[in-house]
């Protein structure tokens, strides 16, 4: 039922009913199919990788720390194997200070 | 498909998902940039607009909040910010619609001319009039939905459609009153 009370906080089905018929477009269905018409077909796949390109960056640094860590962990250890094999092969003699650094390097 | 799932789909790039709710939503974005723009092709460019926005910046839409409004407030940015671009082509007035069947000559020029009276006084309104009250009217929003949709205060919002249904009823009053 219409009131014409403006302070009726109801909505007023008549004055809707007006306003929704003054306002309406038409051709719901045309202009829905331009929209998806427009609406990006292989984009996705673009925005799939850029979805992925920022967890893939930080897993390739990671994997890259990783790798380099390793890398020069081995590099240390050859170094004190190598050092520690000089010492034991060395025909002068070794003073105990001097092979407690390379055993205590290599352990490291 | 319930929204919620839809939405869910569409926020990862769905394009069926997002149609979907294009479909569901084309409606009520027309009408507030039709509420905005008087010129229908201008409306529509606006709309379009408008569901294109929300699909670069869906990823950024909260689903813990509902997404019409949402929706809402991008079709009034871009109805506004179409307004700014272009000049208006010129306020066209709403054609009248197809009179039903079985209308007689008289009905259909009384219901013609009680359009074109609602259309004249819709435009006199300030935007946020109009917006508010057809958010309020047609949609069923709330004053506090209403605030939240505009950007301003539930008591703003309710001096707006309070103003806007009584200017909007004086003329369907006035219409009475002929008839």
């Amino acid at each position: 039922m219409t009131t014409n009370d403006p302070f009726d906080s109801r909505p007023d089905p008549v004055l809707g009913a007006r306003l929704r018929e003054c306002l309406d477009a038409g051709d719901h269905a045309a202009f829905v199919a331009r929209v998806r018409a427009r609406l990006p077909r292989t984009g996705s796949q673009w925005e799939t990788l850029a979805t992925w390109a920022r967890p893939g960056i930080a897993a390739a640094l990671i994997l890259a720390a990783s790798l380099g860590y390793w890398v020069v962990l081995q590099e240390t250890r050859t170094a004190s194997v190598g050092q520690a094999t000089e010492v034991a092969s060395s025909d002068r003699p070794t003073d105990s200070d001097g092979l407690l650094a390379v055993v205590l390097g290599g352990a490291r | 498909m319930t929204e919620g799932e839809l939405i869910e789909k569409a926020r990862g790039g769905d394009t069926e998902a997002f149609g979907a709710l294009v479909e569901a939503h084309a409606e009520f974005v027309r009408r507030l940039t039709r509420a905005v723009l008087h010129d229908r092709d201008d409306a529509d460019d606006a709309a379009q607009d408008a569901f294109f926005s929300a699909w670069r910046s869906r990823e950024r839409f909260d689903p813990a909040r509902p997404f019409k409004p949402w929706l809402g407030q991008i079709a009034i940015n871009a109805a506004r910010d179409l307004n700014r671009r272009r000049v208006i082509r010129r306020t066209e007035a709403i054609p009248d619609s197809l009179p039903g069947p079985g209308s007689t000559p008289a009905v259909r020029a009384e219901q013609a001319d009680l359009r074109k009276r609602l259309n004249a006084a819709l435009a006199e309104l300030p935007e946020r009039q109009r917006l508010a009250v057809v958010l309020f009217e047609v949609d069923g929003y709330a004053h506090a939905e209403i605030g939240i949709v505009l950007g301003i205060p539930e008591g703003t919002a309710r001096s707006e459609v309070f103003h806007a249904r009584r200017k909007l009823r004086a003329t369907l009053g006035e219409q009475k009153e002929e008839a």
